[in-house]
C-alpha cells in the first residue's frame, strides 16, 4: 500500500524532475527506485537558441524548469512524470522582443527494466524498455502541441568500476506540435532521439565502508532527428554529487552537429539538478 | 537522416570501446571491483525458507555500484518483519542487518527484497 504522506508530497512534487542512480542529466539510465520509493528531480536549464527565420526570431533565451517524479511501482517497474515549467524571450528580426511563459507537454511514461546482469559487487548491466507519451499540458500553443504524442524506445546500462555507460534511444510519434516553437522533436514531425552518457566516478577513487557519497564526471552527446529532415547534435559536460538520499549535478551542452533548415539550432545550454530519494 | 546514421551509432561504438578501454584499465588498478566468492552451499543458502535465529546477518550483495543504490536496498530491507538496522558498506558490497524480536525473515524473504531493490543476493552470512 502506498503511504498516504509519500503520495501527498509527490503529488506537490510534480513540479519538479526524475532520475534514478547513474543517470546523467539528458540520457536515461536503466535503474529505478524500489518498489515504493520516490526519486525527485528538480532541474533548471538556460538554453541559447539562435534564428528561426521562417519564425521571424533572431534569437531566443529559455528558462526551462523541469520537475520529474518517479516512482518504482513494481519490481522493475516504474513510473515516471516530467512538467516542465518554461520562459521564454524572443528577439525578433524585425526588431523588438516578445517574452512568454507557461507549462510545457508532460512527459508521462513507464519504464520496465526487462534485463538485469549483477556480475560484481559493483558491476552490472541493465537494460529497460521505456513507454508513454508525452502529454498536452493544456497551456497555449507556445509551450504546448495542444495533442498527445506517443513515446517507445529503451536504455542499456554498464557499471563497471568507476565507469558508468549509458545508451538510449526513442521514437516519438507526433501527432500535433508547432513549427514556429520548435526547440527539438516538437514540431509536427516525428522525431528520433538519442543520448549516449559516460559517467566517470572521480572520487572516491574505490569506494569504503564509510562511503557516504561519490563525485562523479559526466560527458553526454544527444541527437534529435526530425522526419522533416533536420537533425542536431549536442555534446555535454558536467559532473555529479550523488549521495545516498540525494544528488547534485551540473552541467554545459553545446552543438556538435547542426543540419538544421526548419527550426533554430542551439547555442549554449547550462543545466543544473538537485535529486531526492523518499 | 544521413548524419543520424553516422553520428548515432560512431557515438556508441566510441563510447563503448572507450568504458571497455577503461573499465579494463580500471579492472586492474582496482581488484576489490570483483566478484564475491560463492559457493553453491551459499547459493543453497539463500533459497533457504527457514526464519533467521540469529540477531544480525551479513548480506553479500552483487550490483551495488553507488551511493543511491544503497537508499533503495536499505528501504526495502527495513519493510521485513524482525529487521531493526540496516547498515550498507559500498566498499565491501555487504549489508548488515540488525534482527530483532519473535518475527524474523528468512534468507529467501531477503533474496526477494534485495531483488526487489534492484540487485542480487549471492551470500548471507549469520543466518543459521
Amino acid at each position: 500500500m502506498i503511504p498516504i504522506g509519500r503520495l501527498l508530497i509527490g503529488g506537490l512534487a510534480l513540479f519538479v524532475g526524475a532520475a534514478s542512480a547513474q543517470e546523467a542529466m539528458h540520457t536515461q539510465a536503466a535503474t529505478m527506485p524500489s518498489p515504493g520509493t520516490f526519486v525527485l528531480r528538480e532541474m533548471l536549464h538556460y538554453t541559447e537558441f539562435g534564428t528561426n527565420a521562417s519564425a521571424g526570431i533572431a534569437s531566443t533565451e529559455q528558462y526551462r524548469w523541469t520537475s520529474a517524479l518517479q516512482y518504482g511501482v513494481a519490481r522493475d517497474w516504474s513510473l515516471l512524470v516530467d512538467v516542465p515549467v518554461m520562459f521564454r524571450d524572443d528577439e525578433l528580426l524585425g526588431g523588438g522582443g516578445d517574452s512568454d511563459a507557461g507549462v510545457g507537454d508532460i512527459d508521462v511514461l513507464a519504464k520496465w527494466r526487462f534485463y538485469r546482469e549483477d556480475s560484481g559487487d559493483i558491476n552490472t548491466k541493465r537494460a529497460a524498455l521505456i513507454f508513454g507519451a508525452r502529454v498536452a499540458s493544456g497551456d497555449d500553443d507556445d509551450f504546448s502541441s495542444q495533442s498527445v504524442n506517443p513515446t517507445i524506445g529503451g536504455v542499456y546500462t554498464v557499471v563497471r568500476g568507476r565507469h558508468g555507460f549509458n545508451q538510449d534511444l526513442f521514437y516519438r510519434l507526433n501527432t500535433g506540435g508547432d513549427p514556429d516553437h520548435n526547440f527539438g522533436g516538437e514540431s509536427l514531425d516525428d522525431a528520433i532521439l538519442h543520448n549516449s552518457s559516460w559517467v566517470y566516478r572521480l572520487f572516491p577513487a574505490r569506494y569504503t565502508s564509510e562511503t557516504e557519497g561519490a563525485w562523479y564526471s559526466t560527458v553526454e552527446l544527444s541527437g534529435i532527428y526530425e522526419f522533416n529532415g533536420d537533425y542536431e547534435a549536442r555534446g555535454s559536460a558536467g559532473f555529479m554529487y550523488e549521495g545516498r538520499r540525494w544528488a547534485i549535478e551540473a552541467m554545459v551542452q553545446l552543438p556538435v552537429v547542426d543540419e538544421l533548415d526548419e527550426r533554430a539550432e542551439l547555442d549554449v545550454a547550462v543545466g543544473f539538478g538537485l535529486r531526492f530519494t523518499f | 537522416m544521413r548524419s543520424l546514421f553516422v553520428i548515432f551509432p560512431l557515438s556508441t561504438v566510441i563510447l563503448a570501446a572507450a568504458f571497455a578501454g577503461c573499465a579494463g584499465e580500471s579492472a586492474q588498478q582496482q581488484p576489490a571491483d570483483s566478484e564475491h566468492a560463492v559457493t553453491q552451499d551459499d547459493l543453497r543458502l539463500v533459497e533457504s525458507t527457514q526464519p533467521v535465529r540469529s540477531d544480525s546477518v551479513v548480506l553479500w550483495v552483487n550490483g551495488l555500484g553507488c551511493p543511491q543504490c544503497a537508499s533503495n536496498i536499505d528501504l526495502q530491507l527495513a519493510r521485513l518483519p524482525g529487521v531493526k538496522g540496516v547498515r550498507v558498506d559500498l566498499g565491501g558490497g555487504k549489508v548488515d542487518v540488525g534482527l530483532s524480536g519473535d518475527s524474523r525473515p528468512s534468507p529467501h524473504d531477503f533474496a526477494e527484497a534485495v531483488t526487489d531493490a534492484g540487485f542480487t543476493l549471492v551470500k548471507i552470512e549469520g543466518a543459521r
